[in-house]
């Protein structure tokens, strides 16, 4: 896509041919550019981490402990890139929600509450009403992203209407959000018929109509060798298509080049007659909808009920991905996986070496913070060697 | 610097009073564009003088380098005789000059005596505030200077005079004897002008040097000793005041036309197409636009020619649909288009230049491509049912950089990998090929070289040939004179006079824009 959007479509008279074979070099030096800052970083995160080890645990056998660790747990086990594809595909779907705020220039810090919201939405869906699966999973997975939507709503409003900062705003949902669902999980959401002694704060389980399946039987199917009970579900194909209309969406429709237009110069989106309001509106509500679908992987295929331990942290992470990924459909899903990779390490270093698993939130802390440093860094020197270029040109 | 032996040089006997600034060929360049250019400036001591000159003159870039915000390239500049290096507003201080911005550095929760110690606190020992002893200070300091002022109160909850005021004194307060004002009246109501001057009187009786940089010069002759006018970042002239009256002023200020022409066209005005009625626009308390008037025709370009600040910003983002009038209407041919969004009236055939193109006009960060269709990327066939042609925007930008001669590397490189007098053309270009019925082009031709700008009339001329109604705002009269069919003059917020194009003069323009004559009802 990128690249043909870079040839010229009617090629310009002669002198333009020098011109073009400049921009060819400048642009193989850019996707240097680009590919340069995750690579530092990633390499400077590796070395921190190593540093911290040593620190802590005061041996270098330690370094090397988890360096197998991760290796073995994280590459080398049979089922690990079932676990890493798995883990990433909730995290895939909040960089992407994190990622379209972004692009309009707003900080969504509520996909936290709004997953939160959109599994408990769904989980109701999935769990009262009768229907055909044709009808009732489509119905149950619109309830989640409508569940996101709407904690998406007000905070979008506040910003249109009184110009509350959606920073402060969405974070407030959150813990409206946490509050309400322990309120209705404890009371009137709660599972009645549960077997054993202590019974869980849960809804009812989702009916088999509103179940997605698990994808080890497809993927063994292609000559791998998956235990059944790998947590990989069809939701990696929804994230992956997500991914994919995202990036088709901001580059080829007029929504994402108003988006972007809005994102990155909001004087100008004014003056051309882009509707400003609408277009936060739009951006939020659509934030809040994607958002909604990341925490259905765990209730309508790996538990099959919402409960009040549910997996926590995929909102923050997805800013974090956004901001690994430089909120593009390509980067999102990279920095995905690298997330769910150490996700998966993590266990790992648990179970085999004597060093805390912390170590890897250390890793992915530090990672964010030096890839923002190392992209920073060379967008200077990149505009630094425009700059130079221009001044030798004028 | 050969020429010392110059005025300065004279006997002492014939000099009225030493120099407090002396400038000797200052040279300041900025990426290739000459801001100042072998100024040559001498401020006496214990004077008024103004600084005054269109925008873009070079006035701030050399207020800039008295106060250590930007050193010279070329020349140097003497304090009190003696040749400084002044590299940042510490040493401008040390050398007590001092400098009041348009836009106060003030804390608006501190109390005035707060804010006036701020920085070189009396305190008390230990590092406590003597906040007692400030406000003594103060409060002295302000009636020394008959300005009756509450040290105590917070400057949130005084007028902007007021806050003037302080500012001035924090400069007193440390020691500054040669003070910098920049446009100190353009945020100022007559009256708080009045009480600004009657201040500026008794610094001076005081003994202290002010420069003054100001735009009205009704104004400059009522309180400056001497005025200097800057045109290009060249010094034109510095005048006596009581010698010279506005008109002399106005023409040095504007300059006559030299290198370029009167462009004719063939066309004939036809029936308006753009009409402003009693259209009123209030900012930050003040009035801004007060019931204007206006008719711009088919056919025609209507020049609105005038200082800067008397409303032709909020005018044009009225008219843009970027800012909501308070009364009056705007019809755009037969539509009524008062209150509706710059989208609606852009696809009722408005097009707009704006004034601040790289800021408004278009988005750095994003492709000559993607800028090329900014504002008309809506419709057929740049995007069809929401999709866009990316085919369609890439031929058609490469149309437009030809047709414009934008020098551009490629329609796919970004738009900040263009020079900057590109990136302008680049919008002129788009907005002139969007085919408008009515175009709004706010100082079109600012920043860029003669050439460029020969072109840019050219298309203006063809525009207005092809239909198009125009309406040009431009502070540089030659070109309002040369392009204009007719003239129209704004003066605070109003429309004080008409004229044909082909009968106005540019000293008579330059009396209406200075506020000097009015009243003469639309002749054209």
């Amino acid at each position: 896509m990128k690249t043909e959007e870079r040839l010229p479509a009617a090629p310009p008279p002669e002198p333009e041919r020098p011109a073009r074979r400049q921009l060819w070099a400048e642009q193989l030096r850019d996707l240097g550019y680009r590919l340069l800052a995750p690579a530092a970083s990633l390499i400077f995160a590796a070395v921190v981490g190593a540093l911290i080890i040593l620190v802590v645990q005061g041996s270098t056998e330690d370094v090397a402990d988890v360096a197998g660790a991760m290796w073995s747990y994280g590459v080398e086990n049979k089922d690990s890139l079932a676990f890493i594809l798995g883990r990433a595909t909730p995290l895939i779907l909040a960089g992407l929600a994190t990622a379209i705020a972004f692009k309009a220039g707003l900080f969504n810090i509520g996909v936290e509450g709004q997953y939160a919201i959109g599994m408990l939405t769904a989980a109701v869906v999935g769990s009262q009403l009768q229907a055909p699966t044709v009808i009732h999973l489509p119905l149950t997975v619109l309830a989640g992203m409508a569940g996101g939507l709407l904690w998406a709503l007000i905070p979008a409003l506040l910003r249109v209407y009184r110009g509350a900062h959606e920073v402060i705003s969405t974070i407030m949902m959150n813990y409206v959000a946490s509050a309400i669902l322990l309120y209705l999980l404890a009371g009137p959401l709660k599972d009645l018929n549960q077997a054993g002694d202590v019974a869980q704060l849960r809804t009812e389980p989702v009916q088999d109509t509103a179940r997605v399946g698990r994808m080890a039987g497809f993927f063994n199917s292609l000559g791998f060798d998956f235990r059944p009970s790998v947590p990989l579900t069809w939701f990696l194909v929804l994230a992956l298509v997500a991914a994919v209309v995202y990036a088709l969406t901001i580059r080829r429709t007029r929504f994402g080049y108003e988006l972007r237009v809005l994102g990155t110069n909001p004087r100008a989106a004014e003056p051309s007659g882009i509707r400003t309001n609408a277009m936060f509106m739009k951006a939020m509500l659509l934030s809040g909808a994607v958002a909604g679908l990341v925490g259905l992987q765990e209730v309508l295929a790996l538990e099959g009920v919402m409960k009040i331990d549910y997996v926590r942290g995929f909102g923050f992470a997805g800013i974090a991905i956004a901001l690994l990924g430089r909120n593009s459909g390509l980067g999102i899903v990279a920095a995905a996986l690298l997330f769910a990779f150490l996700d998966r390490s993590a266990t790992g270093i648990e179970l085999r070496t004597e060093v805390p698993s912390e170590v890897i939130i250390i890793l992915q802390g530090v990672l964010i913070l030096s890839i923002v440093v190392a992209f920073e860094l060379v967008r200077r020197l990149a505009a630094r060697r425009r700059l130079q270029e221009t001044h030798e040109r004028a | 610097m050969a020429e010392e032996a110059k005025e300065p040089a004279e006997p002492g006997g014939a000099r009225p009073a030493p120099l407090a600034v002396e400038c000797r060929g200052v040279t300041r360049r900025y990426a290739g564009v000459v801001a100042n250019d072998q100024i040559d400036l001498e401020v006496r001591e214990g004077e008024v003088h103004a600084l005054v000159g269109e925008n873009g003159a070079g006035k701030s870039t050399l207020m800039k380098m008295l106060y250590g915000l930007e050193q010279p390239d070329e020349g140097e500049i003497l304090i009190r005789g003696e040749p400084q290096q002044i590299d940042s507003p510490r040493k401008a201080i040390e050398l007590r000059i001092g400098m009041v911005h348009q836009h106060f550095m003030l804390v608006d929760d501190f109390t005035v005596a707060e804010n006036i110690v701020l920085g070189s606190e009396p305190s008390r020992g230990g590092g406590r505030l003597d906040l007692e002893e400030a406000e003594r200070r103060v409060g002295e300091l302000a009636r020394g200077f008959g300005t009756p002022l509450d040290p105590r109160a917070r400057v949130e909850d005084i007028g902007v005079g007021q806050q003037q005021r302080v500012e001035i004194l924090k400069l007193l307060y440390r020691g500054a004897d040669i003070l910098i004002l920049d446009e100190p009246t353009a945020v100022l109501v007559p009256q708080e002008v009045e009480e600004l001057f009657a201040h500026l009187r008794d610094l001076k009786a005081d003994g202290k040097t002010i420069i003054f940089i100001a735009h009205s010069l009704d104004e400059v002759l009522q309180v400056a000793d001497r005025i200097t006018v800057l045109r290009d970042g060249k010094v034109i002239g510095t005048v006596e005041a009581a010698d010279t009256d506005t008109h002399q002023v106005a023409e040095m200020m504007v300059g006559r036309p030299v290198l370029l022409r009167r462009v004719e066209g063939k066309a004939t005005p036809g029936e308006p197409l753009l009409q402003v009625k009693d259209l009123r626009v209030t900012a930050g308390g003040k009035e801004l636009v007060a019931g204007l008037d206006l008719i711009v025709r088919r056919s025609e370009i209507y020049g609105l020619a005038g200082v800067e600040g008397n409303g032709q910003a909020e005018l044009v983002e009225a008219l843009v649909g970027l800012r909501t009038p308070d009364t009056g209407r705007v019809y755009l041919d037969d539509d009524e288009l008062t209150r509706a969004d710059v989208r609606t009236r852009r696809q009722a055939g408005l097009a707009y230049i704006p004034e601040d193109r790289h800021a408004r006009g278009m988005v750095l960060q994003m492709l000559v491509s993607e800028n090329s269709v900014l504002g008309q990327h809506e419709r057929a066939p740049f995007s069809r049912h929401g999709l866009l042609d990316l085919g369609a925007i890439r031929r058609w930008a490469a149309d437009l950089i030809r047709g414009f001669r934008v020098k551009a590397p490629s329609v796919a490189a970004p738009a900040y990998a263009l020079s900057g007098g590109n990136q302008q053309k680049l919008v002129l270009g788009r907005e002139f090929a969007s085919k408008p019925k009515l175009l709004i082009a706010a100082h079109p031709t600012r920043g860029l070289d003669i050439g460029a700008t020969q072109f840019v009339w050219q298309e203006l001329v063809e525009a207005r040939d092809a239909g198009v109604a125009v309406l040009l705002i431009s502070a540089n009269l030659e070109e309002i004179l040369a392009l204009a069919d007719r003239v129209g003059v704004i003066h605070d917020g109003r429309i004080v006079g008409q004229f044909r194009g082909s009968e106005a003069t540019m000293s008579e323009l330059g009396l209406y824009m200075t506020g000097a004559r009015s009243g003469e009802e639309p002749a054209a």
